[in-house]
């Protein structure tokens, strides 16, 4: 009643592994690429963000007057630092940035009140209006 | 009086043989496992019904007969034929698919297609009975597990057939309770029942989950376009659910589109469940053939995660092997109810989904390379 020959006769061994070598190919190589689909989405979500972060800081080529507009320009420096940090923090991120007269600056804003001291060495900004 | 006994000779009761007796007692059957029982009741009880309405005896030649044309059970029977309506269920169930086990566990994609083994198992077998190459690959389908993958293919490679092997398929899915535990028992020690699954160290993103539905269309169609019937509209009902602006469309799918279809395709296949065909001795080899393939696929995916667990540092619960078969959330359910016997802390239910979910896709892939194969 079973017959091996019948199922060589209509290709049947063929048709098997070849069926059953095609759908764990193909499952495999899915299960790949959604294992891996987590990092090429995060490639791309780098990609958008990394041209706000590589644009370039235009320094001024003279600083403004008024300590108003030069809190302005160092206010994105502080925003780098904690809460309460040290001149020499803030100082180190002037230079950095290669703006002029650091240390009369910060001596400026200490005087206006600007940068405040919170104790221990270290100090808090005030932001300007 | 002539009328009369023109009138007599025309009714059901006059023309009924054995065949519809013995039917209706199937249909019934159906009925009461899907009522009573609860077994599968969304698709039984369409079905059940359905063979009532078919196996009722009438004068041919009136339009009246699900193989009549002009009959309004043919007209609803198109669906069948043309595959119409397993396409539909499909949009709904991808609309209904969370794909975030599977996202977050992709290993397990591979239980989902060790499990399909038993479909080619079974073409073996279907062929070596003697059965027709095209009706070999009808009847392997029913070890996908699958009721609309198999009678889509069955109505593109052996129309003759879909009512024994639509029957024999949403049978065994019912009676995956009783079929599938002792294999997985059998198959596996204590010590590997008792294996816990690690939680994925992440869970994946919206954007993963926007992303795997085209992903995969493109992977698998490409693979076996035969399959964009039911692919195609598997992973659109899923992009609808998943992109978050079309949830009414989403929704829809889920549940009026899907059931309407149920309805019609569990109705129409019941109703084309004739005694004159479902009673011979082609029927009683599908039905043993289909026990073979879902207990070989159980078998299959049990065994393939054994053979991972000599490879791999964290092993995976074998159990999980058993639930690539397609029938979901059946299989799953099942999976989680082994291993919970064993140690009632060890939820395997979200791993067995992933593998559940695989298995769809497995089955229809599998649907489609057969039938490229037999064109």
């Amino acid at each position: 009643m079973f017959s091996f020959q019948t199922i060589s006769a209509n290709n049947g061994w063929a048709m098997a592994l070849a069926g059953a070598l095609i759908v764990m190919s193909g499952l495999s190589v899915l299960s790949f690429i959604i294992s891996q689909l987590h990092k090429v989405l995060g490639l791309f979500e780098k990609k958008a963000a990394a041209p706000e972060e590589t644009a370039p800081e235009t320094v001024p080529e003279t600083f403004p007057v008024s300590l108003d507009k030069v809190a302005e320009l160092y206010a994105p420096l502080v925003n780098q630092l904690p809460g309460s940090f040290s001149l020499g923090e803030l100082y180190a991120l002037s230079r950095e940035k290669d703006y002029p007269h650091p240390h009369l600056t910060l001596r400026s804003f200490r005087e206006a009140g600007i940068l405040v001291p919170a104790g221990e060495g270290q100090f808090s900004w005030k932001a300007t209006q | 009086m002539d009328l009369l006994v023109q009138f007599l000779s025309n009714t059901g009761y006059y023309l009924a043989e054995w065949r519809h007796v013995a039917m209706i007692v199937v249909g019934c059957l159906f009925l009461y496992l899907a009522i009573a029982k609860q077994y599968e009741p969304l698709l039984l009880l369409p079905i059940g019904f359905g063979i009532l309405v078919g196996n009722v005896p009438f004068f041919k030649g009136f339009g009246l007969g699900i193989y009549e044309n002009n009959s309004v059970l043919h007209y609803l029977y198109f669906g069948v034929t043309t595959g119409l309506y397993p396409s539909i269920v499909f949009l709904g169930l991808g609309a209904m698919t969370d794909f975030s086990s599977l996202l977050a566990r992709p290993k397990l994609m591979l239980l989902g297609a060790a499990a399909q083994m038993g479909i080619f198992f079974t073409l073996l077998s279907a062929l070596g009975l003697g059965f027709l190459p095209k009706e070999a690959a009808s009847i392997a389908i029913i070890g996908g597990a699958d009721g609309p993958t198999s009678i889509f293919l069955t109505a593109k490679l052996a129309p003759h057939l879909i009512g024994p092997i639509a029957i024999a398929a949403y049978s065994y899915m019912a009676l995956i309770p009783i079929i599938q535990p002792p294999i997985m028992r059998l198959l596996t020690t204590r010590e590997e029942r008792l294996i816990r699954m690690a939680e994925p160290r992440r869970q994946p993103t919206k954007k993963e989950r926007l992303v795997f539905p085209v992903v995969g269309l493109l992977l698998c169609c490409f693979l076996a376009p035969a399959s964009i019937p039911l692919l195609g509209t598997f992973f659109f009902g899923n992009i609808m659910k998943e992109s978050g602006v079309v949830d009414r469309l989403a929704k829809t799918a889920s549940s009026a589109i899907i059931d309407t279809a149920t309805i019609f395709l569990g109705f129409t296949v019941g109703a084309s469940t004739q005694g004159d065909v479902f009673l011979t001795g082609k029927s009683v080899g599908i039905f043993c053939l289909g026990a073979i393939a879902f207990s070989i696929a159980t078998a299959s995916g049990v065994i393939f995660a054994k053979i991972m667990n000599l490879f791999m540092k964290e092993k995976i619960n074998p159990l999980l092997g058993a639930a690539g078969v397609s029938a979901v959330p059946g299989s799953a359910r099942e999976v989680h109810l082994t291993g919970l016997k064993e140690d009632p802390t060890n939820f395997l239910l979200m791993h067995a989904m992933a593998c559940n979910s695989s298995g769809v896709i497995g089955s229809a892939i599998c649907a489609g390379i057969l039938w490229s194969f037999m064109v």
